[in-house]
C-alpha cells in the first residue's frame, strides 16, 4: 500500500541522536521519556560483526497493535495522515499498549500516570511540513516520504511482526559489512565476550506488576470457588471472604493503574480489547455471584456464573497473547484455568483431581525451567514453589488420611502466588533496543 | 513567530548556518538552511539543543560574587565593576599589570573578541597572557612548512574521491556533515580506510580499519612511504615538479621497513602492506587527518609524514585529492593567520604582551615571577576541565587573590571565581565568524535581547574602562560602545575590505569569500620558501629544532614500555559536546550521562572489571572514578575516556594529562598518558 511514512537508511545512520533531540525541541517531551530512539547493533563492537545504529519511534502502523489493544480507547487514527495518535486524556495508564508494541513506541511516563507517544508531528503534517526528526536528521538516513508498506519488514533492529508499519528501510545489507581488521589487535576472544554483554532492560518487570499477579491469582481462586459452591455449598463466613477477595481484586487492579479514577474506561474498548473483556468479564462475574450468594442462591445463576468465570479466565489469558514467553511450552504451570482447576479440586476433595493437577504443574515447571539458567535467589523461588506449593501438599495428601488442611491450601498459594509472579517475569516484549542487542545472537543460532 | 539567518560559532569543523525561530524575544526553534552546501541538512544535536541551552533555567543571568562561606550571592553590576576595578588598580599599582592574567579561549568565535584583547592591552597597559593554543597548532604548523598554507578542497569535493583514509578522524562524531560527502562516495564506489586505534562509528563502512597504538602514527606512515617508492607507487611528474626533498625523504623512507613499523605501531605487516596498496593504487585520494595525532609531543612530525603520502602520490590540488586537515580559506580578516598568531611575542617587553603557555597553564601560572600572577580574568574557556594537568590548574588558581570568570553556565572553572559575570550567548549579540572547514564567512545575528542582566562582553569592558576612568572619546576610539548600530558599524567596517560582502548580504545567509580555491593548491602555487611542497624543510629545523625531514620519534611517556601505568588513554572528542560545553544540559544528560571509561575486554577481564564496573583510572598526576564500559571499540591496551566532563558532572578528565608543549606549533600535547585501571567496585 501506498503511504506517507519514515524511511530510514542503515547506511547512513550514525548515531548522531539529532533526531531525538529535534523531536525533543518539537514536542515538548521531556526526559527520560523520549519519543524517539537511537539503538545500537553489536553496541560492544564485536569485531567479527558489523555494527549499524538505528532511529526509531512510532512506525505509525496501518494495523496497530496499539489501537487494538488499547482498553480505554485512548488510540485513534487521524484519517487524513493516517497517523496513530493517543488521548492522554482518555488513557488510563494500565501501559498494556507498551505490551503490544514491539517498537517500543508507546511510553508509559509516571510522572503523568499515562502513555505519551510519537505523534509523527501530526500538526507539522497538516501543514505541509514533515516531521521534525526527519527535518533534522543531518545525514539523510531518517526520512518521510511515499512508501510502498509492506505487511512485515526484515531489518536489524526492527521486529518483523506483521502490523504494517509505515516505515521501509534500506541498506540494511550494512549490518554484514566488515572492514579488514588486524584480529590479534582487537583482543578477541569468545568467553569475555560473554561477560561484557550489553543488558537490555525488560519490558515487564515483574515486581511493579505484582498486584497483577495477584489479580490474576485471585480470579482463578474465585471461578474455582464459584465452581465448586453447586456442590459444596458455601458457609456466611464464605460469603464475605469471597466477597472481601472480589474486592481485593478489583481494588488492585484499579490502583494499579497510572489513572485508578478513570477505571471506569477501561471496559471501553471490549470490540477489540482483551484487556476490556477481562474486565468486563470480572466485574459480570463478580457482581452476578456475589449477588447470587447474598440473595438467590439460584443454581441457574451459579451456572452462568461458572460460564462467566470459565470466559474470564480465557480471557485472562488471551490478555498475555500480545507477549512473546521466554520460555518454549507452551502451558504455563501458572496458567490461571489449570490454578483454578487445582482450587476446584480443594474445595471438593477431589484427592486424586488435586495430586493429577498438582502433578502436571510440577511438570510443566521444571518442563519450562529446564531450558534457562537462574541466579540463586530465583532458585530460592523456585524451591519454594516446587517444595512448599506442591511436593509438601502432594506429600500431606498421600501420607495423611484427613482432608487438605488450611496450611497445606496456603503453601498451595504461596507457590501459585510465587509461579505467577514468575510468569510475569518471563513474558518479553521486542523493543528496538533488545532485538538490535541481540541481533547476532539470534543469527548465530 | 520570526525567523532569522545564523551561524554555530562553535569551535568544530561544520561552523553550521541554521536558521532559528524566535518568538516573544525566545528561541523556540532551529531550522536547517540549505544554503550552506556543506551543512544543507542543518545543525547536529548539540545545535538542535540551542532552545534548550538559550533558555535552560541554569543559565547565569546575573553578576554573583563568592561569600566567605564558599556560596554565590547574586551583586549588582556597580557592585561587580567597582570591585573588580578596584582589583584592577590595586593590582597595577602594588605589582605591575602583569600580575594579572588574561585567559581566553574558543568557546565562541567572532570578530568581536578583539576587544578584549584591546582593553587589556590599551586600555589597563599590558597584562600576561597565553601562546599556543590546546587544539591544532601542531598540525597546522606541519601543514605550514609542508604545503606553506593551511587550505583544502572544499568540504562537498570529497564525493569525487576514489579512496578516502579517515586517519585518526571520526567525523560521525566530530563533524558530522561530513558524513553526507563521504557516504556520497561510498555509494559511487569509492574505498574508505580508517587509521584509529578505535572502531569509531565512522568505520562502519570502512573496506580496511588500520588500529595503530596511539602516538606511532608516523612510524606507519613512513612504512607505507617505503612501500609506495618501492613499488613505484609514486606519482614521479607530480614529485619532480612540485616536490622539495624527495630523495632525502626516500632515502629516509627506506630505512622505514613495515617490519619495522609494525612492531611500533603494533599492527601487521599485511594490514600496512593493505594500507599501501589502496593508497598507491586508488586515485584520487583525500586524506582526512584528525586533530588528536598531533596533540603529542612528537605530533607535528606525525602529520608530515602522514601528509608526505597526499605529496608522493601527486594527490594535492585535484578533485577528489587533496590534505583535508585545515581550511582557514575564510579567515579573511586575520592580520595573523593562525599558526603564526599562536607564537609568543617576539619581543616581549613592559608594555607589550607577557606570555605563558597555553599547554603548560598551571605549571606556568605557579612559576612566573617578576610580578607574580595575583588575578585572572576568563572567557569562552573552562581551563579547570579543558588544559592539561587539572591539579596545578587548580592549583594556580587557587594561589591567586582574585578571579574573574565570565560564563554562561556554573563550570568548574566559573565555581573557582570570585566575581563571576554573565556571559552573552551567540543569540544575543551579533558577529562575523569563518570556519576551519567549510569556505564560508557568515553572521552570526543577535536576534534576541540579552537575558536577565546580561551585557555582552564589549559591554563589560566599556564599563570596566569607565570605572578605571577613561572617558567615553578616548573609549570610543578604542573600545566597541554598547549599543548594536556600534556592533554592525564594527562588523560593516570589516566587511568593507572585501568588495563583494556586506552584511546585508550575509544575513540572507553564508557567503563564500573573495580568492576562494574550490580545489585548494589547483593553481598549484605553495607559499614556501622553495615555492614547492618541502617534504624537506629547513624552517622545521630552524624554528623548531627538528628534523627537516619527516620522521618517528617515540613520544614522551606513550614509549615508555615498563611504565607502571600500562594502559594508553585517549580522550576524544564525542558528538555530545563541544569541549566543556553542552554536557550540563537536561536533554545531553539523557543521551549521554555519566563518564565511563571504554576499554578492551582482553584489558577489562584480567582486572575483574565487567560492564558498569566502578573502576579507578589513575596515573602520577592524579585519578578519577568512574564506570567501565568493556567494549571492542577500542584496541587492546588502550582506554577510552571522552573529554569534557565537568568535575561537577562526575570526571575532570585533566586530572590525568599532563602539560607539555608539541614538537611544533606551541600546541598543548596532552595526550601522552598512561594510565592503570583498577576495580573499585563490581
Amino acid at each position: 500500500m501506498q503511504y506517507n511514512g519514515f524511511i530510514f537508511d542503515y547506511a547512513r545512520c550514525v548515531g548522531c541522536h539529532a533526531c531525538v533531540v529535534a523531536c525533543y525541541n518539537e514536542n515538548g517531551v521531556q526526559p527520560p521519556v523520549l519519543w524517539r530512539q537511537v539503538v545500537g547493533v553489536n553496541p560492544e563492537k564485536v569485531p567479527l560483526y558489523g555494527f549499524v545504529s538505528l532511529s526509531m519511534a512510532c512506525n505509525h502502523c496501518t494495523d496497530a497493535p496499539c489501537l487494538k489493544a488499547c482498553p480505554a480507547s485512548a488510540y485513534y487514527r487521524d484519517q487524513e495522515t493516517g497517523a496513530i495518535l493517543h488521548s492522554n486524556k482518555r488513557c488510563i495508564g494500565c501501559k498494556y499498549c507498551t505490551w503490544a508494541c514491539p517498537f517500543d513506541a508507546p511510553k508509559y511516563n509516571p510522572l503523568r500516570g499515562v502513555v505519551e507517544k510519537c505523534t509523527m508531528c501530526n500538526e507539522r503534517l497538516k501543514s505541509g511540513e514533515i516531521p521534525a526528526c526527519t527535518e533534522a536528521c543531518p545525514t539523510g538516513a531518517l526520512s518521510f516520504g511515499s512508501i510502498e508498506t509492506a505487511a512485515s519488514i526484515q531489518a536489524p533492529g526492527i521486529s518483523a511482526k506483521p502490523f504494517s508499519p509505515r516505515i521501509v528501510t534500506k541498506n540494511e545489507d550494512i549490518v554484514n559489512h566488515i572492514p579488514h581488521i588486524d584480529e590479534q589487535v582487537t583482543g578477541y576472544s569468545p568467553l569475555q565476550h560473554t561477560g561484557m554483554k550489553h543488558f537490555a532492560p525488560s519490558k515487564i518487570n515483574p515486581i511493579h506488576e505484582l498486584p497483577l499477579a495477584i489479580f490474576t491469582l485471585i480470579c482463578s481462586l474465585m471461578v474455582g470457588w464459584v465452581g465448586s459452591m453447586p456442590w459444596v455449598g458455601i458457609a456466611s463466613r464464605g460469603i464475605t471472604l469471597f466477597i472481601l477477595l472480589g474486592i481485593v481484586g478489583a481494588l488492585l487492579s484499579t490502583f494499579h493503574l497510572g489513572k485508578p479514577f478513570r477505571a471506569l474506561r477501561s471496559v471501553a474498548n471490549v470490540k477489540s480489547s482483551w484487556l476490556s473483556r477481562e474486565i468486563l468479564l470480572f466485574t459480570l462475574f463478580f457482581s452476578l455471584s456475589a449477588l447470587n450468594l447474598i440473595f438467590f442462591n439460584l443454581i441457574v445463576l451459579s451456572v452462568i456464573a461458572v460460564i462467566l468465570g470459565l470466559l474470564l479466565l480465557v480471557a485472562v489469558e488471551m490478555v498475555y497473547s500480545v507477549t512473546d514467553k521466554k520460555y518454549k511450552i507452551h502451558v504455563h504451570s501458572a496458567n490461571v484455568v489449570i490454578t483454578a482447576l487445582t482450587i476446584f479440586s480443594i474445595f471438593n476433595s477431589f484427592e486424586r483431581l488435586l495430586v493429577l493437577v498438582l502433578v502436571l504443574k510440577a511438570a510443566l515447571y521444571i518442563l519450562r525451567h529446564a531450558n534457562y539458567s537462574v541466579s540463586s535467589l530465583e532458585f530460592i523461588f523456585s524451591f519454594i514453589r516446587v517444595f512448599l506449593g506442591i511436593l509438601i501438599p502432594l506429600g500431606s495428601i498421600f501420607f495423611s488420611n484427613q482432608h487438605i488442611s488450611m496450611l497445606m491450601i496456603l503453601f498451595i498459594l504461596i507457590g501459585e502466588l510465587i509461579d505467577r509472579i514468575e510468569f510475569y517475569g518471563e513474558q518479553q516484549v521486542d523493543t528496538p533496543r533488545l532485538l538490535a542487542n541481540n541481533f547476532w545472537d539470534k543469527s548465530s543460532v | 513567530m520570526k525567523e532569522f539567518v545564523t551561524a554555530c560559532p562553535r569551535n568544530c569543523y561544520s561552523t553550521c548556518s541554521f536558521i532559528v525561530q524566535v518568538e516573544k524575544d525566545k528561541v523556540v526553534g532551529i531550522k536547517p538552511l540549505s544554503a550552506n552546501k556543506a551543512t544543507p541538512t542543518g545543525v547536529c544535536l548539540k545545535g538542535l539543543s540551542y532552545v534548550e541551552r538559550a533558555n535552560s533555567p541554569d543559565r547565569i543571568l546575573y553578576p554573583y560574587k563568592k561569600n566567605g562561606s564558599g556560596d554565590f550571592i547574586r551583586i549588582s553590576w556597580d557592585e561587580a565593576l567597582s570591585t573588580i576595578a578596584g582589583k584592577l588598580r590595586y593590582f597595577k599599582k602594588t605589582f605591575g599589570s602583569q600580575s594579572v592574567l588574561f585567559y581566553a579561549a574558543s568557546g565562541m568565535s567572532g570578530l568581536i573578541n578583539e576587544f578584549s584583547g584591546r582593553f587589556w592591552r590599551e586600555i589597563y597597559g599590558g597584562v600576561t597572557t597565553t601562546y599556543g593554543n590546546l587544539c591544532w597548532p601542531a598540525g597546522l604548523e606541519a601543514t605550514r612548512l609542508t604545503l606553506g598554507e593551511n587550505k583544502h578542497n572544499a568540504p562537498w569535493d570529497l564525493e569525487n574521491a576514489r579512496l578516502i583514509v579517515l586517519w585518526g578522524k571520526n567525523p560521525a562524531e566530530s563533524n558530522i556533515h561530513e558524513m553526507i560527502p563521504l557516504s556520497t562516495a561510498l555509494d559511487k564506489g569509492a574505498k574508505l580506510a580508517v587509521v584509529d586505534p578505535r572502531r569509531t562509528s565512522s568505520s562502519q563502512r570502512a573496506d580496511l580499519l588500520v588500529q595503530p597504538l596511539p602516538s606511532t602514527d608516523a612510524a606507519l606512515a613512513l612504512a607505507v612511504a617505503n612501500i609506495l617508492i618501492k613499488n613505484s607507487w609514486i606519482d614521479e611528474d607530480f614529485i619532480s615538479s612540485y616536490v622539495n626533498g624527495f630523495e632525502e625523504f626516500k632515502a629516509k623512507a627506506m630505512s622505514c621497513t613495515p617490519e619495522w613499523a609494525s612492531s611500533i605501531c603494533d599492527i601487521s605487516v599485511e594490514s600496512i602492506e593493505k594500507l599501501a596498496w589502496l593508497i598507491g593504487n586508488v586515485k584520487p585520494m583525500t586524506i582526512i587527518p584528525g586533530y588528536g595525532m598531533q596533540r603529542y609531543t612528537n605530533g607535528g612530525q606525525t602529520i608530515r609524514a602522514i601528509l608526505a603520502l597526499s605529496v608522493i602520490t601527486g594527490n594535492i590540488g585535484k578533485p577528489g585529492a587533496c590534505w583535508h586537515y585545515a581550511n582557514l580559506q575564510s579567515y579573511v580578516f586575520d592580520e595573523v593567520l593562525e599558526p603564526i598568531c599562536y607564537y609568543p611575542p617576539e619581543e616581549p617587553d613592559s608594555t607589550t604582551r607577557r606570555s605563558i603557555s597555553t599547554a603548560l597553564l598551571g605549571e606556568d601560572m605557579l612559576s612566573t615571577t617578576n610580578p607574580q600572577l595575583k588575578m585572572i580574568w576568563v572567557e569562552r574557556g573552562n581551563p579547570l576541565t579543558q588544559n592539561p594537568n587539572t591539579g596545578s590548574v587548580l592549583e594556580a588558581f587557587r594561589k591567586l587573590d582574585f578571579r574573574v570568570v565570565v560564563e554562561q553556565f556554573f563550570t568548574d572553572t566559573a565555581l573557582e571565581a570570585d566575581i563571576v559575570l554573565p556571559a552573552k550567548n551567540m543569540f544575543e549579540q551579533s558577529d562575523i565568524i569563518g570556519s576551519y572547514w567549510n569556505p564560508y564567512i557568515q553572521l552570526k545575528q543577535k536576534v534576541v535581547e540579552p537575558a536577565g542582566e546580561v551585557k555582552p562582553e564589549t559591554e563589560i569592558y566599556w564599563l570596566l574602562a569607565k570605572q578605571l576612568g577613561f572617558n567615553e572619546n578616548t573609549l570610543k576610539n578604542i573600545l566597541l560602545p554598547p549599543g548594536n548600530d556600534e556592533v554592525e558599524k564594527f562588523l560593516a567596517q570589516k566587511l568593507a575590505k572585501f568588495p563583494g560582502l556586506s552584511l546585508e548580504l550575509l544575513k540572507m545567509g553564508p557567503v563564500v569569500p573573495p580568492g576562494h580555491q574550490e580545489i585548494a593548491f589547483s593553481d598549484f602555487r605553495f607559499a614556501t620558501p622553495s615555492g614547492k611542497i618541502e617534504l624537506l624543510s629547513e624552517q622545521v629545523a630552524s624554528l623548531w629544532n627538528a628534523n627537516p625531514l619527516p620522521e618517528f620519534l617515540p613520544a614522551m611517556e606513550i614509549s615508555d614500555a615498563n611504565s607502571t601505568y600500562p594502559l594508553l588513554l585517549l580522550t576524544p572528542n564525542t558528538k555530545n559536546r563541544i569541549h566543556s560545553q553542552f554536557g550540563n544540559l537536561k536533554i545531553i544528560k539523557f543521551i549521554n550521562g555519566n563518564p565511563v571509561v571504554q576499554m578492551n575486554p582482553s584489558d577489562a577481564m584480567p582486572r575483574g572489571i565487567k560492564n558498569g564496573s566502578l573502576v579507578k583510572v589513575y596515573n602520577a598526576r592524579g585519578s578519577i572514578q568512574v564506570s567501565a564500559q568493556p567494549t571492542y571499540e577500542v584496541r587492546k591496551g588502550c582506554v577510552v575516556i571522552y573529554n569534557g566532563w565537568w568535575k561537577s558532572q562526575g570526571a575532570a578528565l585533566n586530572t590525568l594529562s599532563a602539560g607539555r608543549e608539541t614538537d611544533m606549533g606551541h600546541g598543548a600535547a596532552f595526550h601522552n598518558n598512561r594510565v592503570e585501571v583498577n576495580l573499585v567496585k563490581k
